[in-house]
């Protein structure tokens, strides 16, 4: 039987809950309504009449191939760094999960990344893989040619990608990590009494019992790398050579800050806001299934 | 003797702000950064140093694009500058913004003191309505040249520099072969110079309805001009290796001060910048004309720069504040002192010929600065070399561009690229035509 808490007053909740509502209103209903109605116009720049045209800029983001190679881009850009940054920080947690000797001071180098921002890291990163005069000229000294991401579109996309995944593995490192060493010593001494190897151990064991970390940050990893990598883009390439490296949240910002074509932009963030949207609950209905909670009983009760 | 103290403290306090309370408050923002910010830093301390009824503040609000946008987001909400430096290719949108005070009205309501006769025609064409009426001021004025480095040109047997690109294609083999350089030239697809000053020079035109001034139904053309086998010459130095490629302005320029490249291309208004940075390194170096085809008659380079519009929403005594600024920045003393220290030219003639009288141009520090000037009054300015006004021109550029780095992989010709770069480019011009619906260009 639950305890049922119930205010005196009318509209006393309504009261405390209005600051909160209203933050979320001013900084998310509010520019959301506004980017949806200026995807149905044509809005002017500096303000004044909008054109209303009905479906017209969703009709041109479609019919543009510009618009699905940044879908391409996007879906390339987002699996590799989920991928790497994900494999990465897992492969670093296990190591730190060892009683290593100045294990804190791994940590923290590990986990330093972190606060650097991204833009910041990509200036650094663009001397790095700068092809004439960076550390990476030294590949061209002695193959000419051979790296080269201000012209090749795949070089460039490489390069973002490694930027965008140093920057997440620190992340995932550390919620792994947490996942490591939530799991009670004596389950995994049980298993090794019991005569289970280390993979033994690790896939009938620490997988599942840190599987819902490993859930959480896909969701996160995907969603971050579907609305993040623009500071790094927008320092290292601006989307170029050619398109090659202009994924959907550049392009909004593209369209819309630069080429002040606020409708299109508009149209193109609803989109991309559906997308994100249909992707977690995809992956809510097909992954979490798999997942077993520890200490309830969502697990069961499927 | 306390309250002697406390009334000495007190009147400190109290002094500076009373004559402050007289004074009229304006703001500009502007996007020229490094060196140039420091020049228009102290252009704005020269006006407040010269007169007490005005003070102005003058701040940098990031690059040219990114003025435009926080200026847009700042009139929407009602925060904007009443003077706001916009760049020559934003034209179009300001004019239909509805969110200015065109100058030639601000001068004649307010009974202004302005000269319009003493700015360059060539420059005010840029920002002038169908009538040749103003609707901004000129402020910084510059046109695309080229930078080369004198030693190298005398070690590859030149006396002077090339005037045709036929010739052009020579010396930068001749550079390689002759002057031993394994960078003729640090180059990059800039379409301000390879296409706006490219075909205001030869008189060819970059859109329909003379590169837009006479429309909103303008379309881009670029793929039908002698624009394709201009780029196709560039690309096929980058083919044979005789340019370095770096899409980054700032490396372009450090090679050729360091002496790397022999060559590059820029603004006049980097000239100071480059005898900064050319100083510490002991390059010797001088600027050139852009060359042109053979067997033309080149007319008018196409003036670069940007322009300070007025913009809406003010009182008359600020009206007039901004009104004294403008009046202040064409004082020939005052146009003098800021092209000496950017490398822009005056943009009125008075200021150009005083210098000229001066023996300004003459000097060993100065040599071939006038070169621009002279670049931009060559022949008579048709309908095609006033300037370029076309929506969302911002992104049409980038789209251009964007394109042609296609054709530098070797993915595409040179024809299709820009091709795709024209029906991609007119789509944008349709929206922007139809988000003005039923409105014309002044």
């Amino acid at each position: 039987m639950l305890k049922r808490v119930l205010f005196e007053s009318r509209w006393l909740p309504y009261a405390l809950l209005a600051p909160q509502i209203l933050i979320v209103f001013v900084f998310f209903y509010w520019p959301t309504g506004q980017a949806l109605f200026w995807s149905f116009t044509l809005e002017p720049p500096f303000g004044g009449a909008a054109t209303w045209v009905g479906l017209r800029n969703f009709g041109d983001i479609l019919a543009s191939g510009e618009y699905w190679q940044a879908a391409v881009n996007t879906a390339v850009f987002a699996l590799a760094t989920t991928v790497v940054s994900l494999v990465l920080g897992l492969l670093f947690a296990i190591f730190a999960d060892r009683g290593l000797r100045g294990l804190a001071i791994y940590k923290t180098g590990i986990i330093w990344p972190y606060a650097v921002a991204a833009p910041a890291a990509a200036v650094v990163w663009q001397y790095i893989f700068q092809p004439s005069v960076g550390y990476f000229g030294i590949l061209n000294l002695v193959w000419p040619g051979i790296w080269n991401p201000l012209l090749n579109g795949t070089h460039a996309m490489i390069m973002v990608i490694a930027v965008s995944c140093w920057l997440s593995v620190t992340f995932n490192f550390v919620f792994f990590l947490a996942g490591l060493q939530a799991i009670p010593n004596s389950l995994v001494e049980a298993a090794a009494l019991d005569g289970a190897g280390p993979v033994r151990r690790w896939f009938d064991l620490v997988f599942p019992l840190i599987s819902p970390t490993f859930f959480l940050l896909i969701v996160l990893n995907v969603a971050i790398s579907f609305t993040e990598g623009f500071g790094v883009i927008h320092v290292m390439t601006q989307g170029g050579p050619g398109n090659a490296t202009e994924i959907l949240v550049y392009k909004i910002y593209r369209d819309g800050f630069v080429g002040l074509d606020f409708s299109s932009s508009s149209a193109q963030s609803v989109i991309l806001m559906g997308l994100v949207v249909v992707l977690t609950l995809t992956q809510f209905l097909l992954i979490e299934r798999k997942i077993h909670y520890a200490g309830d009983d969502k697990g069961t009760r499927r | 003797m306390k309250t002697v103290f406390q009334a000495a403290i007190l009147g400190a306090a109290v002094l500076p702000a009373a004559p402050a309370a007289a004074q009229t408050e304006i703001s500009m923002w502007f996007g020229l950064g490094g060196r140039l910010q420091d020049e228009v830093l102290a252009q704005c301390d020269r006006f407040n140093a010269a007169q007490s009824e005005v003070r102005i503040t003058c701040s940098r609000e990031g690059t040219y694009d990114e003025i435009l946008q926080k200026a847009i987001a700042a009139y929407r909400t009602g925060n904007h500058p009443q003077i706001l430096q916009v760049v020559d290719r934003g034209t179009g949108t300001m004019m239909l913004s509805d969110a200015v005070v065109p100058a030639h009205e601000l001068v004649a309501t307010y009974g202004l003191n302005v000269d319009w006769n003493d700015y360059f025609r060539v420059i005010g064409n840029y920002y002038a309505d169908s009538e040749g009426n103003y609707w901004a001021f000129p402020f910084n004025s510059s046109t695309a040249m080229v930078y080369y480095n004198t030693d190298a040109l005398a070690a590859a047997g030149y006396t002077s520099f090339p005037r045709t690109w036929e010739e052009f294609d020579q010396l930068l083999v001749d550079l390689r072969d002759k002057a031993g350089f394994s960078c003729p030239l640090a180059w990059s697809i800039d379409l301000w110079s390879d296409m706006e000053q490219f075909s205001a020079i030869h008189n060819i035109p970059v859109a329909t309805q003379n590169n837009g001034y006479a429309g909103l139904d303008a379309e881009l053309v670029i793929n039908q001009t002698p624009f394709v086998a201009h780029m196709e010459r560039q690309l096929g130095w980058y083919r044979d290796g005789l340019v370095k490629y770096d899409p980054a302005f700032d490396a372009r320029r450090s090679m050729f001060v360091n002496g790397e490249c022999a060559m590059f291309f820029d603004s006049i208004a980097g000239y100071t910048s480059a005898q900064d940075l050319a100083a510490e390194t002991g390059v010797k170096w001088t600027v050139a004309e852009l060359p042109h085809n053979a067997g033309v008659t080149p007319i008018n380079n196409l003036v670069g720069g940007a322009a300070l519009w007025t913009m809406k929403g003010f009182t008359e005594e600020e009206y007039r504040a901004v009104g004294a600024f403008y009046a202040f920045l064409a004082e020939p003393e005052q146009q003098k002192l800021w092209s000496d220290g950017t490398g822009y030219f005056p943009v009125t003639v008075q200021a150009y010929e005083d210098l000229v009288a001066e023996g300004y141009y003459q000097r060993p520090e100065n040599l071939n600065r006038d070169l621009a000037v002279k670049s931009l009054l060559r022949g008579e300015p048709t309908d095609l070399s006033k300037g370029i006004r076309l929506g969302n021109y911002v992104e049409i550029r980038n789209i251009i561009t964007e394109e042609l780095q296609k054709a530098l992989t070797g993915d595409v010709t040179v024809q299709a690229a820009l091709d795709t770069a024209v029906e991609r480019s007119n789509i944008l011009l349709r929206r922007f035509e139809d988000t003005y619906a039923g409105r014309t260009l002044p």
